[in-house]
């Protein structure tokens, strides 16, 4: 009995592991790392709104709507993009506020680049 | 010769035709029965609590605590049948939970409830608001969850569509609540415009008030004429955005004032108040599709009693049919939670199980009597069940783990009556004394008493577990019940349908095999006549063998307290999905709580069993039953998320999800501690769900002193190994701006705080002043009005919101009516800390700190034991040490102290009522012998074999690594009946053989060797049996107990029994 599971669980576990390698080389050929130039990487800022409170200022044209939701494409360290939810407060200038999903000094795509996808890398065109 | 009730019955049926009649009527209705039973998952579980929710606005938490909790506590535990009450107090609100005895009937104790509250209401404190009262059962959890997700479409689109659907599905029968998660609804805002307002000499508070006042409709009432009646209808709903911009909100300068002078009025989505996502994980089969989709998931509840698998299928059915129309191409459906599908697979491994062990034990039997034995056997085994599943249909039970648990549970005890009478018989038509007639009434007239005596000493060792109180009960209480009814039927299957089979089915030894049968030639009586009869011979020899068993069940025994074999209550089962509960520092924002869930996903779509995900920021994923007595569903705050996280099919991976799930919690730890957030990963509990695995109740007389011992011992929780997702219930630090209102420059200006608060309550916040009337919308869509998200940032300004004098109509100033006075007058801002919530249970004020257990020790008693001798080392302000109490809270709060809940509670409570339903069981199995033998001592002799089992079962679990668990348990008490059986039936035939005028040692020999093959028989089926279900993780102790206790006890029975029986008859 014992034995009969124990070998079932190798060979599942043998189909199993075939499967994922499968999967990994699909993804490969389909989803390879992409890199995507942009033309701008901006950092987002801390400013002093006109009342005196500190904010956090993105260039407006960073933002972009998905359905109803505000994001920005946000680059991280290994310059791979991926996609933060961002609530926009005021507008100043070509700067927009970012009330909450993002931290000063971290780099946003700017303009935004539609057709992104999160892990895809980007350099900036020269 | 004795004739019973058995040679009675076997005379008059053993040739009738009705026999094989009733048989196969039997069969027939109970294989139509078993069709018919609803099918679900969970037992139906009565689980009878009830929430009320207090509003009481403006209360701070410790005067919510006094005004509100802590007398309606005082009152509802005067309420009969109430076992808990908790309550929690924050700022406005309290929850106050109920919690009766289990099993109590919903509907009376929610009469008594109400009159209790409205009893009481005059004592309660103006401004509270009508309680809201809601019983919480079992069927509010969502048998099926459809998440629709797309790449084109947003949370708005997504929602419409899925309220579409929801409708369209409320139309099928027996479907219960129809409840959409997440996405965004249809509102119409109403954005107020600082600058503009103050131009125009207009208020919020005007404005909510213009557009109250203009959105009504009344049928004013009928005229006649011309002997014809006409009905008169005045005024206009607002039913568009366009109306809604056109209400006239005031005058300036003898000019009226359109509200959309004032204000943008956008229809469309609400604020963003969630993200919800979907996502494919590494083990999906749908690889081309990667990233994270806007979903919103609809979830189906069923009515109470109905079919959960066809349920499912029909509502999946209707959604497919709805493809094309109201779904429309770009939107994905996929189903993200299927209990239907699960129960029926359950049920059909659990049928699967029954079978098995059906044929094992039928292949056994026909080992031992050959292939027309077995053949008996193996009919009589499908009429038992088919009659206790005909007794399961008509008593309104459904098919469930719990009732088809009890069925397996059984099989391996119900063919012993078979057996037992087939064997006799089969020995009696060995023998030839008799015609065959005569031989088999005799055979059974041998047997059939002591087997009755032994079916009922069976049935009064499980029957007991019927009293198991709290949660556990009910999961509890379908077992006694169906296997004490499936032992009767098979008694009576056995007495009627057994001799009728066996007399025609089994034959006489070959004709040339004419050697008379004789006891002495087998191998049994040789054996015996080896081992027991020195035994029996020699006083110092049997005491050697006593002290031998002595040591063995001494050395079984000394494994549990050198933990070789630990104690749990119930292991993890290998369920397809697990969630993650992520909790932030109050004040996180919601985007900053999506970004942690959204991070965490990320990882967890990396693990290869991950089929597909589903995160809930904002709001909460569908609840489990787990998720109901926690209370999830009121997780709808900025700083909590939960993601759902869906396995791949259980054959399709090697890992239990027990095992994925303690894999993956270190790297999500992990990813929290960067956020700081507290992330506990939450499997769905085998049994009844708790607050927490571990739970450490902090009770004492101040609440500064509790939190301080909760942090220590949260520290200590934290340092000890093998407990994880370590949180404590007490929020963090939230800073909150409270404005003050200078009340006498208020005065002078004639504005009264009222106003103050509304209108600052209108700016933040949002008000709702009515409904859209519109006539296509499935969903209320709510007016709101509120300043733009922009302007709320910089609230603390306070520049440019005015408020209107009310003049001389205050009687406080002399100013105009309608003077427009600035709030920067009126009001200061100061920083303060927002109230914490207070917890109550049963009247004393409490913190709780919760945690798991997984890896090191899986066992929450072992960690316990564990941190005990770290908390008692603690210094406190009282200079006293504390140990943590186990059973009950302390009697009084003047000192500090801690008691251990969660599952250790149940746990204890189990073990409890297991071992008082075990005393019970003694006693009756005494009685019922004492009747028989009209002895008192025999039935002490059989009953030294109860303590055997031991011997078997204690190193079974730890030969198997298992842990000794409530379904051992279950297993140990069953042994105990059939132990006493055997015994019973080896001193009957003892009795037998003297009375016919044999020696007392020979026939002590004689009988032992007679009755060891039936003996050993239903001792292989039991473990034949048990084989079966031996890899289910649940039932794996039920399943190691009845093997090993059988296989050894019974072993051991065969020796002590005889020996004790003649040492103490011997005289």
């Amino acid at each position: 009995m014992k034995h009969t599971i124990i070998f079932a669980c190798v060979g599942l576990f043998v189909l199993f592991a075939g499967c994922g390698g499968k999967k990994i080389e699909s993804t490969n050929a389909e989803g390879e790392r992409r890199t995507v130039e942009v033309d701008n990487i901006a950092t987002v800022r801390l400013g002093t709104a006109s009342d005196g409170r500190q904010v956090l200022l993105v260039p407006s044209n960073a933002l972009f709507m998905r359905g109803q939701l505000e994001g920005v494409q946000v680059v991280g360290d290994d310059d791979t993009v991926s996609i933060r939810w961002v609530r926009a407060g005021k507008t100043v200038g070509d700067y927009s506020e970012v009330l909450s999903g993002l931290g000063a000094g971290e780099s946003v795509v700017v303009p935004h680049v539609k057709g992104v996808r999160e892990g895809d890398n980007v350099t900036v065109k020269p | 010769m004795r004739e019973g009730i058995a040679g009675v019955l076997a005379k008059l049926f053993i040739n009738s035709k009705l026999t094989p009649l009733l048989m196969i009527t039997a069969l027939l209705v109970g294989i139509l029965a078993t069709f018919m039973t609803p099918r679900e998952e969970e037992p139906q579980i009565s689980v009878p609590l009830v929430d009320l929710y207090f509003s009481y606005p403006g209360g701070s938490a410790k005067e919510v605590e006094e005004r509100v909790a802590k007398p309606v506590e005082k009152y509802l535990t005067e309420i009969e049948d109430v076992d808990y009450v908790y309550s929690t107090s924050r700022k406005d609100f309290a929850l106050v939970t109920v919690r009766y005895n289990v099993g109590d009937d919903t509907e009376e104790s929610m009469v008594k409830l109400w009159a209790t509250i409205m009893k009481n209401m005059d004592s309660m404190p103006a401004g509270m608001q009508m309680p809201l009262v809601k019983k919480v059962t079992i069927d509010d959890v969502p048998v099926l969850a459809l998440t629709f997700w797309s790449d084109s479409y947003g949370p708005y689109q997504l929602r419409k569509v899925a309220g579409q659907v929801a409708d369209e599905l409320k139309k099928i029968e027996n479907i219960g609540d129809v409840n959409l998660n997440g996405g965004l609804k249809r509102q119409l805002r109403i954005l107020l415009d600082k600058e503009k307002l103050a131009r125009y000499r207009i208020t919020p508070l005007q404005i909510a008030r213009q557009l109250k006042a203009s959105n009504s409709q009344v049928t004013a009432g009928t005229f006649q004429q011309m002997n014809r009646e006409f009905t008169v209808k005045t005024g206009e709903f607002l039913k568009t955005a366009e109306d809604v911009r056109n209400v006239v909100v005031g005058i300036d300068n003898s000019e009226a004032v359109y509200l959309k002078e004032v204000a943008e009025v956008v229809d469309g989505p609400e604020e963003v108040e969630n993200y919800t996502f979907f996502g494919y994980g590494a083990a999906s089969h749908d690889t081309g599709i990667q990233g994270e989709y806007p979903a919103v998931t609809l979830t189906v509840a069923k009515r109470k009693g109905t079919d959960a698998t066809a349920l499912a299928s029909k509502v999946l059915e209707k959604v497919e049919s709805l493809k094309g129309s109201i779904i429309t191409s770009g939107i994905n459906v996929t189903e993200t939670r299927n209990y239907g599908e699960t129960a029926s697979e359950k049920v059909f491994t659990l049928l699967e199980h029954l079978i098995g062990a059906v044929v094992a034990v039928t292949i056994v039997v026909g080992l031992f009597l050959g292939w027309r034995g077995g053949l008996v056997v193996f009919a009589s085994v499908p009429i038992t069940f088919a009659l206790t599943l005909l007794v399961y249909f008509l008593f309104d039970y459904t098919l469930n783990r719990v009732t088809l648990f009890a069925l397996i549970f059984v099989t391996g005890i119900v063919v012993d009556d078979s057996i037992i009478i087939a064997e006799n018989i089969h020995r009696h038509f060995s023998m030839r004394r008799m015609p065959k007639l005569q031989a088999a009434i005799a055979a059974i007239n041998e047997v059939g008493n002591p087997t009755i005596l032994a079916t009922f000493t069976v049935i009064a060792s499980v029957l007991p577990m019927v009293f198991v109180s709290g949660l556990m009960g009910p999961y509890m209480s379908p077992m006694p019940i169906g296997a004490s009814l499936a032992m009767i039927f098979s008694l009576f299957v056995a007495l009627i349908g057994t001799p009728w089979l066996a007399f025609r089915l089994l034959k006489a030894e070959e004709e040339g095999h004419v050697e008379q049968y004789d006891i002495r030639k087998s191998i049994y009586y040789k054996v015996y006549d080896k081992t027991l009869a020195p035994l029996l011979d020699s006083w110092w020899k049997a005491t050697i063998a006593y002290v031998f068993v002595g040591l063995l069940l001494l050395g079984s025994i000394s494994m549990i307290p050198l933990k070789m074999v630990q104690l749990k209550m119930l292991p993890f089962d290998n369920k397809s999905e697990f969630q993650v509960i992520i909790d932030m520092p109050e004040g996180t924002t919601l985007e900053q709580t999506a970004r942690v869930g959204k991070d965490i996903v990320s990882y967890l779509k990396t693990v290869p069993e991950v089929e597909n995900y589903q995160y809930y920021a904002g709001t909460y994923a569908p609840i489990n039953f787990n998720g109901l007595v926690r209370h999830y569903y009121l997780r709808q705050s900025h700083n909590m998320a939960d993601i759902q996280v869906n396995l791949v099919h259980k054959g399709e991976r090697s890992d239990q999800s027990h095992a994925i799930a303690k894999r993956v919690r270190p790297k999500v730890q992990e990813i929290a501690a960067k956020y700081g957030a507290n992330v506990k990963v939450v499997e769905v509990p085998p049994g009844p769900p708790v607050l927490s695995t571990i739970v450490a109740e902090i009770y004492g007389p101040d609440i500064q002193q509790q939190i301080a011992l909760a942090r220590q011992i949260k520290a200590i929780m934290e340092d000890t190994p093998g407990v994880v997702d370590v949180d404590w219930m007490v929020e963090d630090d939230q800073k909150v701006y409270t404005m003050v209102i200078d009340k006498q420059k208020a005065a002078f200006r004639g504005i009264t705080t009222e106003q103050i608060t509304h209108t600052l309550r209108m700016a933040l916040d949002g008000v709702d002043v009515g409904l859209l009337h519109t006539e296509t919308e499935l969903e209320p869509v709510e007016l709101e009005l509120r300043l733009p998200i922009s302007e709320r940032a910089s609230i603390l300004d306070l520049s440019g919101i005015f408020l209107k004098s009310q003049g001389m109509n205050s009687l406080t100033t002399r100013l105009l009516a309608g003077e427009m006075i600035p709030l920067t007058e009126l009001v200061s801002i100061e920083e303060t800390i927002e109230d914490k919530s207070i917890h109550r249970k049963d009247l004393k004020n409490v913190v709780y700190v919760t945690a798991d257990v997984a890896g090191v020790t899986e066992s929450p008693v072992y960690a316990m034991l564990e941190m005990d001798d770290v908390i008692k080392q603690l210094e406190t302000p009282g200079g006293y040490s504390i140990s943590p109490l186990y059973t009950a809270p302390p009697f009084n709060e003047e000192r500090l102290a801690m008691k251990w809940d969660g599952e250790w509670q149940i746990t204890f409570e189990v073990f409890r009522d297991l071992g008082a339903a075990f005393a019970v069981v003694l006693v009756i199995i005494y009685l019922l012998i004492v009747g028989w033998f009209q002895s008192f001592r025999t039935p002490l002799v059989m009953m030294v074999a109860i303590p055997l089992s031991l011997v078997g079962i204690i190193p079974g679990h730890f030969f198997h690594g298992a842990f000794f668990t409530a379904t051992s348990m279950i297993g140990m008490i069953a042994l105990a009946g059939i132990m006493v059986r055997n015994s019973v039936l080896i001193i009957d035939f003892i009795q037998l053989r003297v009375q016919e005028g044999i020696e007392l040692k020979e026939a002590v020999i004689e009988s032992a060797a007679v009755r060891t093959r039936p003996i050993l028989l239903t001792a292989g089926t039991v473990v034949i049996g048990a084989i079966v279900i031996l890899f289910d993780p649940i039932f794996q102790g039920l399943a190691i107990s009845l093997m090993w206790g059988a296989l050894l006890s019974t072993i051991l029975t065969l020796g002590v029994v005889p020996l004790t029986y003649y040492l103490v008859e011997k005289k």
